[in-house]
């Protein structure tokens, strides 16, 4: 069970975004990918589950290859849980129903399974008590927790978080990185595009540093914090853990 | 004015219950044929489908585009005739065809203001319903069009009020509502401007209660916490309404 990439690119128009990216990501791996904005990282994520169209180049989830003709989105996507930086909450449910919806959809379950499983998922965000609750009452650091709950509730084998502690007040960040912490010790698979390098530093198994489109550096956190080879790892690294008015 | 008025009261109010019948009607089909019709308009080709799908998606968007756009370059009162009096006058009586027309009618504008509405909507609520697995069309039944619809609620009550002043041209095809009622009215008692005084009296009287009754409806469904009614920028209903 594994993610395999090879030699992926992707264009939007005349504008190369990913150049031949290779990648491999076993099962129970946490993969967390730092860069620069614009460096291609929601790109690849988002190449992963098919949001995005590969331009060339194969993805393989376990054995199925995403760029074969007769590939079903819907099937390989509900393998693939995604969480978003803006949440995506659906503003018509509230957060049971949130949870609920695609379980009952695709998996056929009935109401009674799919919202005792809700509800226990919600119970390890630590919102079990806004199961009924609108989503547009929620804070952002309580809509980005069912966002994932509601992810899980599908199952899936891999999870995908692009940036999704980005848009949330500094004070809910910890709530969010926890919850992603105790998904990484339970073995779950994940990769995570994040600019929290101390949440990357202590959780993530590996560290990917993207740069123009390619995976510039990678190798565990020690390598990439402490010892990065790359003069553009370096700089970025730099720039994001200190300030100075230099400029 | 009032006596010709309690004169013909009987004709007046079979008038007046045509018109919102062929209103109230007319808009909840051209809800229904409208929101269909603007599914079938934002069909998008995706890398995922395959030869076919992608054909066919192709063919029923160019359907919707044509549909909409003879629809809506061209009079009801002339659509209405064609329809009639060149294909069903023999068997349809006109009360129906009249609902027939107003509502495929109506559809067609309706149809543009969910299109709009669709594309307004964050493209985020469809990325994260495909991210869960389901298919485009699973998630605009259960995603975006429950959202798109209360979005566009003001909109859509906006067409209730144009139509029970539209539906007047429908006397064309002799269907018996507020405006045939009052040129009944005025050819049988000679008193032609009374007669279209009346009309346009309680075609203000309809047209001013249904645009309270509409901004009434926007905002208590304003003001449930959760539940935000966007209204249509360049317009608000009371300024549409009337
Ligand atoms: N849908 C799109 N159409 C055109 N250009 C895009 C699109 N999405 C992303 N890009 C471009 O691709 C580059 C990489 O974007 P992105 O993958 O979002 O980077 P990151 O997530 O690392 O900030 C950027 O230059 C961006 O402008
Ligand atoms: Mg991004």
């Amino acid at each position: 069970m594994s993610i395999r990439v090879k030699n992926l690119t992707k264009s939007f128009g005349e504008h190369r975004v990913l150049t031949g990216i290779d990648l491999e990501i076993q099962k129970g791996e946490v993969v967390c990918i730092i860069g620069a904005s614009g460096s291609g990282k929601s790109t690849l994520l988002r190449c992963l589950n098919l949001l995005e169209q590969p331009s060339s180049g194969d993805i393989y989830i376990d054995d199925e290859n995403l760029t074969d003709q007769s590939i079903q989105p819907e099937k390989i996507r509900k393998r693939l849980g995604m969480v978003f930086q803006h949440f995506n909450l659906f503003d018509n449910l509230n957060v049971l129903d949130n949870c609920t919806m695609a379980p009952k959809l695709i998996h056929k379950e009935n109401k009674e399974v799919a919202e005792a499983r809700a509800l226990d998922l919600l119970k390890k965000v630590g919102l079990e008590a806004f199961s009924q609750q609108h989503v547009a009452n929620l804070s952002g650091g309580q809509k980005q927790r069912v966002a994932i709950a509601r992810a899980l509730t599908m199952n899936p084998d891999y999870m995908l978080f692009d940036e999704p502690t980005s848009a949330l007040d500094p004070e809910v960040v910890g709530d969010v990185l926890n919850v992603m912490r105790d998904l990484a010790q339970e073995g779950l698979t994940m990769v995570i595009v994040t600019h929290e390098m101390q949440f990357a530093r202590h959780v993530a198994d590996r560290v990917l540093f993207m740069d123009g489109g390619k995976i510039l550096e990678q190798g565990t956190p020690e390598q990439i914090f402490e010892h990065p080879q790359q003069q553009r790892t370096k700089e970025f690294l730099r720039r994001v853990t200190t300030w100075t008015d230099a400029n | 004015m009032w006596d010709l008025f309690i004169d013909y009261l009987p004709l007046f109010i079979e008038g007046i219950k045509v018109t919102l019948f062929l209103a109230i009607a007319g808009t909840f089909f051209g809800v229904l044929i409208g929101a269909i019709l603007a599914f079938m308009r934002t069909q998008t080709v995706h890398f995922t489908d395959g030869v076919i799908v992608k054909v066919i998606k192709t063919v029923i968007r160019w359907i919707a585009v044509i549909y909409i756009d003879i629809i809506r370059g061209t009079p009801m009162i002339v659509q209405a005739s064609l329809f009639y009096y060149g294909l069903v006058s023999g068997f349809m009586p006109p009360l129906i065809a009249g609902l027939v027309i107003i509502s495929f009618n109506t559809a067609a504008y309706i149809a543009e203001i969910i299109r709009s509405g669709i594309n307004a909507l964050d493209s985020g609520q469809m990325e994260a319903a495909k991210s869960l697995g389901l298919t485009e069309g699973q998630a605009m039944i259960h995603v975006i069009l429950p959202q798109v619809m209360k979005n566009s609620l003001p909109a859509l009550l906006n067409e209730l009020i144009v139509n029970v002043k539209d539906s007047a041209v429908l006397s064309v095809i002799q269907v018996t509502e507020l405006f045939y009622s009052s040129k009944s009215a005025a050819s049988s008692s000679y008193q032609v401007l009374e007669s279209y005084m009346i009309a346009a009296i309680i075609y203000l009287i309809l047209t001013l209660i249904l645009s309270r009754g509409v901004s009434y409806i926007v905002n208590r469904t304003t003001k449930k916490p959760g539940r935000q009614v966007t209204l249509p920028v360049s317009q608000t209903v009371e300024e549409a309404g009337v």
